[in-house]
């Protein structure tokens, strides 16, 4: 025990000379308004693309957004798409949980952040149970039991209710985050992928009101085609 | 996930409940209204809680404290709605299918959904996290900024806040004209203006204390008073509305307290 507090003594004064911020209990500080990019393909960058299974590559094909998409009637875009769309996101760090805040879909996500794993038993969400800790200058958010009504992204890649999804936040001194998500879905994917992005801190931004619902007429006058 | 394919009922159920909610002991259990009651208990009288700093606590889970099914439930005794004719003309025309929060729409200030909410404290802002309206959140600036001089109009409109002692303020203007007060249709103008003072009273009960401003349908500004009961093992789930919500087509009927 002596030895594990030394070392997180050390992680937390290591972590301290680096110049990233941190809260005063030695947690990276990742609150404040952040630019994430627009990623409507997630596949982009990858080489090869994704690794799709059988069932993947037969549902991807079979999906076309212009004859239905899920978002464009105001229902939630589900994890992974929130954190691809092109709207700022605000991280707000409780004493023992996260909330991520999405200006698209004036969505938010509490997440506990202490020291709870997921349920035994998770009923299907369109955003999963997620639990988050933190690995020296990383939040890492760790997401299960979604249901499958989602896409990870707007050109309506494929997963399944095996999904897990890890997300990782790491803390820059240059008021960034190098974010990594990655997704693991046994059905739809044969393995384990990865998507590297830069978060930048706006202090100066504040997040808009949203309303999907609000006038939404491209669904309810069939504009989409 | 909290799908609630009787939402509308259920609100319905909740609202009824709710009406004498200024006075927690009729908030027990009526049948049709389990679910929630239960999930809300009388808690035994104990002090509010304070932060290291000594500021009031508000943290944990809030139900209620603001008008769900009649706004007028909030008045003190012997007072009324200074209601202008031309507001009262509007409110009685309202039919329930067009209430905006049946139709997944942001319940604005200072109406509640009968779902639970908390506070989430942010450096400079303070955010109200509902679990029903919608799953949206309210923004609250905390930095000392005032309002900006003409304000997009929005659903929660632009909120600054500060604290009096223990009570929080909060002061909002910026609204749309969309929202209705009550299940009643109690309507509003742009030119609204709210004053909430957030106090929690002891352990279990946090005093909302509203005055409503608005010129363009109140004759002058009135005050109404809502409790929200904590929940001590509540937590914010999911909650989708636009998501089977079958019930519109099904409301008939004017606009009214259920």
């Amino acid at each position: 025990m002596k030895a594990l507090i030394f070392t997180v003594m050390a992680t937390v004064a290591a972590a301290q000379t680096t110049g990233v911020p941190h809260l005063p209990d030695g947690r990276p500080d990742l609150n404040g308004v952040w630019q994430i990019p627009y990623t409507p393909d997630m596949s982009k960058g990858l080489e090869g693309g994704l690794p799709f299974t059988s069932w993947g590559a037969a549902d991807f094909k079979a999906y076309d957004a212009a004859k239905f998409d899920y978002t464009g009637h105001c229902l939630p875009a589900g994890l992974t798409r929130l954190v691809n769309t092109p709207m700022p996101m605000e991280i707000v760090q409780g004493p023992k949980n996260v909330v991520l805040l999405f200006e698209g879909f004036a969505s938010f996500i509490v997440i506990p952040a202490d020291g709870r794993d997921h349920p035994k038993k998770v009923e299907p969400t369109w955003n999963g149970n997620s639990v988050a800790h933190y690995e020296g200058d990383t939040l890492v958010i760790d997401s299960i039991g979604f249901n499958e009504n989602t896409r990870l992204d707007t050109i309506g890649h494929p997963h399944s209710d095996q999904m897990h999804v890890i997300q990782r936040y790491t803390r820059k001194p240059d008021d960034t985050i190098a974010f990594e998500i990655t997704v693991e879905d046994p059905k739809a994917y044969t393995k384990p992928f990865t998507n590297k992005r830069t978060f930048k801190l706006r202090r100066d931004w504040e997040l808009m009101e949203y309303s999907c619902e609000e006038n939404n007429k491209e669904v309810t006058e069939g504009h989409i085609k | 996930m909290r799908i609630f394919r009787v939402f509308v009922l259920l609100s319905m159920a909740t609202a009824a409940l709710l009406q004498g909610q200024n006075s927690p002991a009729a908030v027990t259990s009526p049948a049709g209204a389990g679910a929630v009651a239960s999930t809300v208990p009388n808690l035994p009288p104990a002090p509010a809680p304070r932060l290291p700093d000594g500021k009031p606590d508000f943290s944990g889970i809030w139900f209620g404290g603001g008008p769900v099914g009649d706004l007028e439930l909030g008045l003190a005794k012997g007072d009324t709605i200074p209601m202008l004719p031309s507001a009262r003309k509007i409110m009685e025309a309202r039919q329930s299918k067009d209430d905006p929060e049946a139709n997944c729409l942001p319940t604005g200030i200072p109406r509640t959904a009968p779902y639970p909410w908390t506070f989430a404290t942010a450096p400079g802002r303070l955010y109200i996290l509902f679990e029903g309206n919608i799953h949206s959140y309210r923004q609250i600036f905390m930095d000392g900024r005032a309002h900006p001089a003409d304000p997009n109009p929005t659903w929660y409109g632009h909120s600054v806040g500060h604290w009096e002692g223990d009570t929080l303020v909060v002061d909002t203007v910026g609204f749309n004209d969309r929202f209705w007060f009550d299940f009643r249709g109690h309507p509003h103008t742009e030119k609204l203006h709210t004053v909430e003072r957030y106090t929690r009273k002891d352990f279990g009960t946090l005093v909302n204390e509203i005055t409503i401003d608005d010129p363009g349908a109140y004759s002058k500004p009135f005050r109404v008073t809502f409790n929200a009961r904590l929940m001590p093992k509540g937590e914010i789930m999911e909650y989708i509305c636009q998501e089977n919500n079958q019930d519109v087509s099904h409301i008939k009927g004017p606009a009214g307290r259920p």
